[in-house]
Formats: C-alpha cells, structure tokens, sequence
C-alpha cells in the first residue's frame, strides 16, 4: 500500500502485538519495538571431515553439537566453515564460540606453558642415549632425529654435537609446549 | 585429506631410504670412520657404544665378536629399527599413533620392560665406561674397516 502511494512512512498504524501505535516506517524497519526481527543470515555453517576425510555437511554450530553428543564427532574431528580454506580441531571451534559468547573475556586461554605429553629428564636422556630418533620421537620429531644421526655420520660425529644442544632446547622448550616436527632450537 | 601431505610422505620415504643407504655403506665400510661425538669430545660412551661394529661383525658372523662390542646391541638395534619403521608407517601415511610411539608408550606404561630398559641402559653405560677408562678408545670409534680401534678389538676377542 505503501508502494501504491496510499500510505505515507509517518502514517500511524496500531502494532497489535506491542498494544500501541508505530509509525510504518518504524514498522517496516524493525524499530522501536522489534516487530521484524532481521534474519539471521550470517549463521556460520560447518562442514567436517569423516573418517574417509570426506567433507559432510553444511551444519550449524549446533548441530555440530549434536554431532559431537551423539558421537558422530569428536573434539579432535577437522572442521571448516562453509566457503573457507583452513581446516582446524572442532574443540578450537568450540572454544572460539565459548569466547564469543562471554565476550571474550570471562574463558582464559589456555597457558602457554601446558603440555599434557611433557617428557621427564630421565626418559629424555635414558632415550636419547638408548636411540637418538626414538629420543627425539617422545615429542613427535623422530624423523628429525633421523636427520641428525645422518647429519652426525656424514660429518664424523661432529654434527652430532649440534645434535645434543638441539635435543637439550627441545626437551627444556617442550616442557613448556608442543613442539613442531621440524622444529631446530626451539626456544622457550 | 590424510594426516600427512604428499609431500611429506614422500619426504619420509626419501629419508629412509637415505638411511637404509648410508647404514649399508656404513656397515659395508665404505663410508670413513664415524667418531662418536660423545666418546670424542664429551670423553664418555653411551650404551650403544660399539653397536656399529657389533653388528658389522655379526654379519660377518663372528658372533662372540659381536657381543664382545655391545653385548646389548640387538636391543639398541631392535630400537632403530621401530625408530626406521616408524619413518615409513609415516611415509606410507599412516595416522598417530605410529608404531615407535606405540613401543615407547607399551614400555612407558609397562613397569617391568621399564625396569629392564633402565637396568640395560644403566649396567652398558658403566660397562663401556670402564672399557673405555682401560683401553684408552671408545668401542664405537671407527666403524670403517680399517680402522684401529676395530684391529684393536678384534685383537680382544
């Protein structure tokens, strides 16, 4: 009607819902009372990977939830919002929506010295002088421990050297945190 | 999508095979002398000191010889093995858990293997220690053929 010229935006009209009178253009727009609430059209959607790594999906957040309640997921399971690039862990998701919704204040992160699989010194050095890749593999860099035994043999053991303060500054650094596979003197 | 990229297995394999090669030439002789750099510039053997030579001279099959090295060089050897198949498990891309951490997790939680590894470890550290204080030289030094050490041992056993 408004269209046809028959009404004017500051016509008056009775918004039955709220028990009061509204302008049209206010009710047209949603405001002054939220008669219209907008839609929500950013809702992030989901895919994740099965078993096969095969996408499924799109899903909500929430029934990403229901997935992980009911099994289908776990917190582990590689994610990825729809049209994006990067896969991560759902448990990254849900900590990234627990932030949102506290306002990103209240969920502290977790601490950058946490490492549930952090190795003692006695198994450090008690596998390190047993096998130096096996030593290296407590912390997930056994192919790097490869390199350094290969490293130490083509330059008469000299490489080795180097080998040993690499092996002390990843044992000290992932005490602290997890460490990469590639990763050289790593510091703390 | 596989937990490792295509790249990266291929790296793992490649990096087998070095392996595999540079033990063959190692043992073969071919390659010159390696000089532990524990026994060289720290002045100490660690357990498997020796282990190079034994298994030269286990297959060559002089196995008093061998055990004579390293009498514990099978185990040090089954340990670089897994530490090999762990290489390929992961070149061939499978996921984590991989063998290696399967064996050092079963031994972690297992109190006797445990027990057994330490008293291996720590009775082979004070055996090629005081080796190593009597004879002057390393057990490992000298993986070559030629090598004086391996004359020198060789006249021990």
């Amino acid at each position: 009607m408004k269209q046809e010229g028959k009404l004017g935006g500051q016509t008056q009209v009775l918004d039955e819902a709220a028990k009061r009178l509204t302008t049209l253009d206010q009710l047209l727009n949603g405001a002054g009372g939220g008669v219209f609430p907008a839609p929500q059209l950013n809702v992030k959607r989901y895919f994740y990977a099965d078993l096969n790594n095969t996408p499924i999906g799109p899903f909500s957040p929430e029934e990403l939830q229901q997935n992980l309640v009911a099994g289908t997921i776990r917190a582990e399971t590689q994610v990825i919002e729809e049209g994006g690039t990067a896969w991560q862990p759902y448990s990254n998701l849900i900590m990234q929506r627990l932030s949102a919704s506290t306002g990103g204040a209240a969920v502290p992160p977790p601490p950058p010295s946490s490492n549930p699989k952090e190795v003692s010194l006695g198994y450090a050095i008690l596998w390190f002088l047993c096998c130096v890749p096996i030593g290296f593999m407590q912390w997930g860099q056994a192919a790097k421990g490869w390199v350094w035994v290969l490293i130490a043999i083509v330059t008469s053991g000299i490489g080795g050297l180097v080998g040993i303060v690499d092996y002390w500054m990843c044992f000290s650094a992932q005490q602290k945190r997890k460490l990469g596979e590639w990763e050289f003197f790593p510091r703390n | 999508m596989g937990v490792f990229s295509s790249q990266l297995r291929f790296g793992y394999l490649a990096l087998a095979a070095a392996i595999c090669t540079v033990a063959f030439l190692s043992l073969a002789g071919v390659l010159p002398a390696y000089h532990c750099p524990f026994a060289t510039f720290l002045e100490f053997s660690c357990p498997m000191c020796g282990t190079t030579r034994a298994w030269v001279q286990f297959f060559q099959g002089d196995i008093a010889g061998a055990f004579s090295c390293n009498p514990l060089f099978m185990l040090w050897g089954w340990w670089c093995l897994v530490a090999l198949a762990d290489l390929v498990q992961k070149g061939l891309g499978a996921g984590h858990p991989t063998i290696g951490e399967r064996c050092i997790i079963a031994v972690g939680r297992n109190k006797l293997l445990c027990a057994i590894q330490i008293v291996c470890f720590a009775s082979m550290l004070v055996y090629v220690n005081v080796r190593l204080a009597n004879t002057g030289a390393p057990m490992s030094e000298g993986s070559g053929r030629n090598s004086p050490v391996r004359e020198s041992v060789t006249d021990n056993t």
